[in-house]
């Protein structure tokens, strides 16, 4: 985008840019933490998904909930977008910048502010890593539940935005069942706090809405999160089998036993290869591959255990590993962890897809990706979490093949409708950003879009914060075909089109 | 009754057939009231709907005549959430009671929102699931009052409460909208999370058409332990020492003195003399053993704080025996004193003992009993203010709101699991200030434009 259409969009807006107001922010935030360098903003033009980059006009960085309340309060004034931003790890475009709009960096505010081990919470700022809160407390034997691959490097902020998940989904849910409250300033500069010590905060559920909102709802500025007592034993197997038609009935079978592992992997033929590529893994040549964690009291884990790997035995599985011991079972999850990365070694370009279908549709999900990728004459490999369903199909292409690159883009959509035909989402835990967003109106009716709009409207009426993003269509209803009905909330002035 | 009543119901009748549409006084009386106390207040008329469409019908109506619509299920609520206090049309959804699919495979069952609690948890049971919130009133409440009040239940320290369960919802709202948000996975994040926003609701923003539910399998052994403390304080003390010895009860109740000597009149435990609080406690799991290992693991860590031995039930019937001490807790405090009002409020767990003081020393200022047990593994108490005519109203509501306000100056909150509704809408601001309550009037404006879903609920008047 050049800088003359952003400055005409930003215009359009009302406003002219995040330049204009560079000073005021300096004087907020000290000179040293508004970037304007064009060299300097370079890293700041993507995110994880790195096509698709837009330069920002500048990126502030403050230091305290109410230098962001300031912040936000200019940027108001002004009319000047602003898009938060956490680690940068995001991989649906969330943290993508907009023409002339300022990028909210959150990375100076890292502080742990509380701990709580009675009551078992901690309250950080949005800047903190996500491995970084169960370091903090894994010496008193605490831990914090949610762990997205990359949890290495992103932050807590950016969980909450993307309501991340991770492998441990299926038995302790999302980030939204483990934020118990948060301090939020809305686009106005008011700063709030949502939430509370009750399981049930009285009024609406405002917590929840935030979760998960792709920073378009307000910045969060500090999160009080649940801390769980680490499980007292964890025992991990590594299951092989024909084909992915095995390993996904023995997921179905050990689901209809009764048992709910901390996590079930699974990986298909050429996610095996990746992954043994990468990390030297002794790991057969196999069709598909399970890798499950249960976790509890001793005994209960045992029993569920053997359970389960008879489960997988009676499905078809052609070998059962056991870690011998804690450093194996790091191995085996480093296998599944790196994955992604991994696939890099057989292929020179891959698109991270991530969809969600109902458990027992996986077999059959996966064998019609397969034939998707035949037409397209493309390889994908899947590594994903099979026991909720979410899928993460990798598509491998090769850039420097003209138009290699779109027909991978047109599977990963074909894979995104497959999965909203079986019932599912076009994203289970990587968000809807900048990447998804048109698809949103095929998952979604126009009624629930235009009510997600509303929601926004309530939040943030001049919708400055992160836009463009989720959103399908920049209208309030949606895409409707026939001449446009003005809203009531829309007559009464208590929400507008953009 | 006024021209835009008249006009609504003219309205109805060509909408609705005739044996759905009830103005009969006494029936409609009976719409008026719940389990809150607060009194009557009887609807225009009740619609008994079968639909999404049908509501979305009487929206129209209602919205062409501003005329309030209340949604009634069960009235087993305890906040007024479901009392036509403008009068109005009452859409009941009584006739919406079909479990719609349970599905063992994805662990989830759809089903409508005059579903009875009670119901669905014993039809999923027979295909090995368990649908674990259990507010006291499962037998009578119904899933759409559950997911509109977010309602909670002993369960909820170990399962979480209604929130965790719902995975998608169909609902219309006052416009005319009919949303399906949420999902049948249990994973799904595009969009924004209408689902949770709607969940606690209160019946104010939406009215709910079906639920799609999470379901767990059920654990198949679950073990129960009652122990007697001689203060709330070493009780309180016990069940810091359970959680943080990493034993996860599926429930911890506890008992006050005054609910303990109201227990005692039915209950097969003798409590000794003096007994100043106890606990009950459940472990859960799929191994026997090892349950048990783990109940006797909490009657271990509590025995240094316990006034006498810990009653493990051998047996389901002493289970059973164990659990109606807590059940028909609520009727032995009538036969202390005949009226009570039951508050609902939650905080720190470190603040219990605090929080069982105030009440019942703001009883005493009054001149009033004060009755306090509930789910104290996660801080949800129950202060129930006993009196004896109805005259002392006046009295108990004062020592109602110094309650909450001490609650809040906790740390905590007005409402653990009944919601705000009719009874605490003017103790909203003084727990989330101005800003945030304004935000929810904005909220409750986009979703109902023309404030015509359940006015006066939630909000200060």
């Amino acid at each position: 985008m050049t800088a003359r259409s952003a400055a005409g969009e930003a215009a359009q807006r009302g406003g002219a840019g995040a330049r204009a107001v560079a000073r005021k922010l300096a004087a907020i935030v000290g000179p040293r933490n508004v970037v304007v360098d064009p060299a300097e903003l370079l890293v700041y033009e993507c995110d994880g998904l790195t096509h698709g980059r837009v330069r920002p006009d500048l990126v502030v960085l403050p230091g305290s909930t109410e230098e962001v309340a300031a912040v936000v309060r200019v940027a108001r004034d002004a009319s000047v977008p602003l898009v938060p931003r956490g680690a940068g790890t995001g991989l649906s475009g969330g943290a993508r910048p907009v023409p002339g709009c300022a990028v909210l960096s959150l990375s100076r505010m890292r502080r742990i502010l509380e701990l709580d081990l009675e009551n078992g919470w901690a309250r950080v700022e949005p800047g903190v890593i996500n491995l970084d809160v169960t370091r903090a407390v894994a010496g008193a034997g605490f831990y914090y539940a949610p762990d997205p691959s990359s949890q290495s490097v992103c932050s807590i902020g950016g969980n909450v935005a993307e309501n991340s998940g991770g492998a441990h989904c299926l038995k302790y849910g999302f980030t939204t069942n483990h934020v118990l409250a948060a301090r939020v300033v809305l686009s106005d500069g008011a700063v709030v706090d949502l939430g509370g010590p009750a399981p049930d905060a009285p009024g609406y559920d405002l917590l929840a809405a935030l979760v998960g909102s792709e920073g378009m709802l307000g910045v969060v500025t500090e999160v009080t999160v649940r801390l769980l007592r680490k499980p007292e034993t964890t025992r991990t197997f590594f299951a092989t089998f024909p084909s992915t038609d095995e390993a996904g009935a023995a997921v179905s079978g050990i689901i209809a036993a009764g048992i709910l592992p901390a996590a079930i992997e699974m990986m298909d033929r050429l996610a095996i290869v990746a992954a043994k590529a990468a990390t030297g893994l002794d790991w057969p040549d196999v069709g598909a591959a399970l890798l499950m964690d249960a976790d509890g009291p001793r005994a209960e884990v045992e029993h569920v255990s053997a359970r389960a790997i008879e489960i997988a035995r009676a499905a078809g599985a052609l070998e059962i590993r056991v870690p011998r011991d804690e450093a194996e079972r790091q191995l085996m999850w480093k296998g599944r962890k790196s994955a992604f990365a991994a696939v890099g070694r057989i292929s020179p370009s891959y698109l991270v897809e991530d969809g969600v279908i109902p458990r027992s549709e996986i077999a059959r999900v996966l064998r019609d990706i397969g034939r998707l990728a035949e037409e397209a004459g493309l390889r994908v490999a899947n590594v994903f979490h099979a026991g909720d369903g979410n899928l993460h199909p990798l598509v491998l292409y090769d850039a420097r093949v003209p138009g290699e690159e779109e027909r991978a883009a047109r599977l990963g959509g074909e894979i995104l409708r497959l999965c909203i035909r079986y019932g599912g989402s076009i994203t289970g835990e990587h968000g809807v950003g900048a990447e998804k967003a048109a698809y949103m109106a095929e998952q979604f009716g126009p009624d629930d879009l235009d009510t997600m709009q509303r929601v926004r409207c309530a939040f943030d009426g001049a919708a400055l914060m992160n836009p463009g993003k989720v959103f399908p269509t920049p209208r309030l209803c949606g895409e409707k075909p026939g001449p446009y009905r003005p809203h009531p909330a829309e007559v009464a002035g208590l929400a507008e089109r953009w | 009754m006024t021209a835009p009543v008249a006009a609504a119901l003219a309205d109805l009748a060509r909408a609705f057939p005739a044996e759905r549409l009830t103005r009969d006084p006494e029936r409609l009386e009976a719409y008026g009231r719940d389990e809150s106390d607060l009194g009557a207040y009887p609807p225009d008329v009740a619609v008994l709907v079968e639909s999404a469409e049908e509501i979305r019908e009487v929206f129209r109506i209602a919205s062409a005549h501003r005329v309030p619509v209340v949604p009634v299920a069960a009235r087993s609520g305890k906040s007024g959430g479901v009392l036509a206090v403008q009068r109005g049309i009452a859409v009941s959804l009584e006739r919406m009671n079909r479990i719609l699919e349970i599905s063992p495979e994805d662990l989830v069952a759809r089903v409508e929102p005059g579903v009875v609690t009670g119901q669905l948890q014993a039809a999923v049971e027979e295909h090995g699931l368990f649908y674990p919130p259990d507010p006291n009133s499962l037998e009578l409440c119904t899933i759409g009052g559950n997911v509109a009040e977010n309602a909670g239940g002993p369960r909820a320290l170990k399962y979480g409460v209604t929130r965790e369960y719902v995975l998608g919802l169909t609902a219309v709202v006052p416009t005319g909208e009919i949303l399906k948000v949420g999902h049948r996975s249990i994973k799904g994040v595009a969009g924004y999370d209408l689902t949770g926003l709607l969940v606690g609701s209160e019946g104010t923003l939406a009215i709910v058409t079906e639920v799609m539910v999470k379901l767990l399998p059920r654990p198949r052994h679950v073990s129960t332990a009652l122990v007697v403390f001689d203060s709330v304080a070493s009780a309180a003390r016990a069940v810091s020492r359970v959680l943080a010895g990493g034993v996860i009860p599926r429930c911890l109740e506890l008992l006050d003195d005054v609910s303990l000597a109201a227990a005692g009149k039915t209950s097969p435990f003798r409590f000794p003399a003096g007994a100043g609080a106890a606990l009950l406690v459940e472990t859960d799991g799929n191994d026997e053993e090892s349950v048990f290992a783990e109940i006797v693991r909490v009657a271990e860590i509590v025995q240094g704080d316990a006034a006498g031995e810990v009653i493990v039930a051998q047996n389901e019937a002493q289970r059973r025996e164990v659990w109606e001490t807590r059940r028909y807790l609520s009727v032995n405090l009538k036969t202390l004193h005949p009226m009570k009002l039951s508050e609902d409020v939650a905080v720190p767990r470190s603040k219990i003992p605090a929080m069982v003081e105030r009440a019942k020393a703001i009883g005493a200022r009054h001149g009033l009993v004060v009755a306090t047990y509930g789910h104290a593994g996660d801080g949800n108490l129950h202060c129930n203010v006993l009196f004896d005519r109805a005259e002392e109203r006046p009295r108990v509501d004062l020592a109602v709101g110094e309650i909450l306000r001490a609650a809040v100056d906790l740390g905590g909150t007005i409402t653990g699991e009944h919601g705000v509704g009719l009874a605490k809408r003017d103790f909203l601001e003084y727990e989330q200030g101005r800003e945030l309550v304004a935000l929810q009037r904005r909220l409750k404006a986009v979703f109902d434009p023309l404030g015509i879903l359940n006015p006066g609920k939630m909000f200060p008047g």
